[in-house]
């Protein structure tokens, strides 16, 4: 599937709106007990472990939008936006990954 | 009749739930008739204050994970808690015609039983709560002096731009820019190829002493005190290798979003770049 931050497809005709389709996912991750571990890596400090996960949060979220963009006949996504949010917490913190778009169809 | 059936129902569903429950507060009570026919005191402070709870609250855990699939929150351990504290508290007084005396050691019991029965309410009392009232004592004791002499605060000019920071280097040594913009004149889109996306954490600098540790307690934040253009240098560079990996050659419309996840002990900032991919000519 073709997910693009553009309103338009370069070169391609748009040949239907479907509508808006969305797809979250959260992420627990707990600093707290990390700095307790100790985890840490020479590369990014202990956080290496956070962009990992915060990748794979964001591909979750990627995928159920992609799984309603294909169940309403789409075969692209465009003016795409990721959005990430920290919901906060005492003990650590959640981040939630939105993302949302316009789920089309589209021909040469 | 259908009433009576779906309690039923209930009942047999959670049977292992309250199974763990029960336990943990039979676990509790007899935890706490040991330490008190043993005498396990002190300091004066019956130990069974906090390991009652706890005990019941591990048990009930335990078997509640095994059996039940499911945590219960720990019922018993509250329960337990409960239980204990009027007997210590208000019966034992009652029976032996002598009335727990309010004094220090009571005093630190109180809070360490509080502490085993809300850990999370505790702990944010101790590090939100305590820790902004010794900031601002400290705040008050350093400005103190200044106060009394009546001089104003300094201020120090420090915004002169020493060099370009690490991702302005990065992004002038590219060789077809990165745009927020869908379209530039400079050449034409052959093809979108699709969505990328970058992230990277910026960590706060540690304090390099003791005496900037502190004085980190009450200043406020500095632009310096983070990497920043670090971070953003890490999520546009590897938004940009996700590009070239899956065939584009440059990416337009490029977002870059800050998330703050600040904790106790320190802020970090989740840096993220957002983009579509696409092939230029």
């Amino acid at each position: 599937m073709l997910i693009l931050t553009t309103p338009t497809i370069e070169g391609k005709k748009i040949d239907e709106y479907y509508g808006l389709v969305t797809g979250d996912s959260l992420l627990g991750a707990n600093l707290y007990k990390d700095m307790f571990s100790g985890v840490r890596d020479v590369v990014g400090g202990r956080t290496t472990k956070y962009e990992e996960e915060l990748t794979n949060a964001r591909e979750l979220a990627q995928k159920s939008m992609e799984e309603k963009a294909e169940k309403k006949g789409a075969n692209a996504i465009i003016a795409t936006r990721v959005s990430y949010h920290n919901l906060g917490g005492t003990m650590g913190n959640t981040i939630m990954v939105t993302i949302f778009g316009t789920a089309v169809s589209y021909s040469d | 009749m259908t009433y009576l059936a779906s309690v039923k129902e209930t009942f047999v569903d959670k049977r292992w739930g309250i199974i763990a429950i029960t336990l943990g507060i039979l676990v509790g009570v007899f935890s706490a008739y040991i330490c008190i026919k043993f005498n396990l005191v002190i300091f004066g402070f019956n130990i069974m204050y906090i390991l009652s709870p706890l005990a019941a609250g591990f048990v009930e855990t335990v078997i509640a994970r095994e059996k039940y699939g499911k945590s219960t929150g720990a019922i018993s351990a509250l329960l337990t808690f409960i239980l204990i504290n009027i007997w210590g508290w208000f019966l034992l007084g009652y029976i032996t015609n002598n009335p727990t005396t309010f004094n220090l050691i009571t005093l630190i019991a109180i809070v360490l039983t509080i502490q085993a029965a809300f850990p999370i309410f505790m702990n944010y009392l101790l590090f939100v709560v305590g820790i902004s009232i010794v900031r601002k004592i400290i705040g008050f004791l350093v400005y103190l002096p200044a106060k009394i002499q009546g001089k104003p605060k300094e201020v120090v000019e420090d915004n002169e731009i020493i060099g370009l920071s690490v991702d302005e280097v990065f992004l002038d040594s590219l060789k077809i820019p990165l745009v927020s913009v869908p379209n530039t004149p400079i050449g034409t889109i052959k093809t979108n190829i699709g969505l990328v996306t970058g992230e990277a954490i910026a960590e706060e600098k540690e304090a390099k002493n003791l005496i900037s540790k502190l004085t980190n307690i009450i200043e406020p934040t500095q632009i310096d005190d983070i990497y920043l253009g670090e971070a953003k240098k890490v999520a546009l560079s590897r938004m940009l290798q996700s590009a070239k990996d899956s065939g584009a050659n440059t990416v337009i419309e490029v977002l870059i979003d800050y998330v703050s996840i600040g904790g106790f002990q320190g802020n970090a900032f989740i840096v993220t770049a957002t983009g579509t991919a696409v092939l230029y000519e």
